[in-house]
């Protein structure tokens, strides 16, 4: 073989190689609620970081742990602040999302047991191209 | 020289006032009145609260967002603040007395801290609240033609009357525990 050719070969393994390696995803992380009596309503929180070059949209969560779980936010209206259902959590290019007190939260409805702090629970948090699960603490 | 002299000591004045998480009212006024049954059928009556320090929040149970993070923050100042919070009342008023009866108030707010209270208007109280404490609470079907879940608007504020009946600082949403501690110690 030619030392033209093993580096023609080598050339295409390594740029197949490099077509394999799927584009890096979003991922999900620090998930946390506050303990709640069984039947009420939680909120939970957690980050979102799209490391890719393109936008990724959450589209809707849900978990066991409650009757229904959906997107929420708190905005103001003049003084009073008010919840609103919300479609899709826009997550640009290489930026991180936070969900937080005050804002975009998950609403999690008539929890099924007590969630108590120390406790933990799993949270599916879907896109328009991934379901991703992530771990929620319960926190005093 | 004769001017000089009130000048100088409003100056001092403004300077012995400690720095607050909240915004003071800058010409404190008589707190409007607040008078609701508790569970246990006592009345809670803000008058009665001379001498204490009333921190007050308008909210409604079924908030999982915004009722819990400043009752939490309460919590946390409470326990910052050690053995010695006899001083400061801590008042959870629901504005939504059609699902909140006076046992839920009180319970929803004894489970941040058991000695918080928590108080739920008549229909009629609640108006009278509304319109004496200038505030807007209104509630919206989480989907059209549910009658079960709704959402409430409130306000996102904290109001703190002081020793003498007077309003005299308004929280926002998001003050921390132990910055409101610092504030309640600030202020005895």
């Amino acid at each position: 073989m030619t030392r033209s050719l093993r580096c023609t070969i080598l050339g295409v393994a390594t740029l197949i190689a490099a077509c394999d390696r799927p584009a890096p995803g979003p991922s999900v992380g620090e998930a946390w609620t506050r303990p709640t009596p069984a039947g009420e309503t939680a909120a939970a929180y957690f980050s979102i970081s799209n490391p890719s070059d393109s936008l990724v949209e959450v589209t809707g969560v849900s978990s066991e742990v409650a009757a229904s779980a959906s997107l929420h936010q708190s905005m103001d209206h003049e003084g009073s602040v008010m919840m609103h259902g919300i479609e899709v959590i826009p997550v640009p290019a290489k930026q991180t999302f936070t969900l937080l007190p005050g804002g975009t939260h998950v609403m999690l409805e008539k929890v099924r047991r007590e969630l108590r702090a120390g406790d933990t629970f799993t949270l599916t948090v879907r896109t328009r191209r991934d379901s991703l699960t992530v771990l929620v603490s319960v926190r005093p | 020289m004769r001017r000089l002299i009130p000048a100088l000591l409003l100056l001092v004045a403004a300077c012995g006032e400690p720095k607050l998480h909240g915004a003071r009212f800058e010409q404190p006024t008589a707190a409007p009145a607040l008078s609701i049954a508790r569970a246990d059928g006592a009345r809670f009556d803000l008058a009665a609260q001379r001498g204490a320090h009333v921190l007050l929040f308008f909210g409604y149970t079924h908030c999982p967002d915004i009722c819990p993070t400043t009752l939490s923050d309460w919590a946390r100042a409470k326990q910052a603040l050690g053995a010695d919070t006899t001083g400061v009342r801590w008042v959870f008023v629901t504005v939504d007395p059609a699902r909140d009866t006076p046992e839920v108030a009180q319970r929803y707010a004894a489970r941040f801290d058991p000695s918080f209270v928590g108080l739920s208007p008549t229909e009629t109280e609640l108006a009278a609240l509304k319109q004496a404490w200038g505030f807007a609470a209104w509630s919206e079907a989480v989907t059209p033609a549910d009658t079960v879940n709704y959402t409430v608007a409130h306000p996102a504020y904290a109001m703190l009357v002081d020793r003498q009946g007077r309003l005299a600082v308004r929280y926002p949403f998001g003050v921390r525990g132990a910055d409101l501690a610092a504030d309640l110690k600030a202020l005895r």
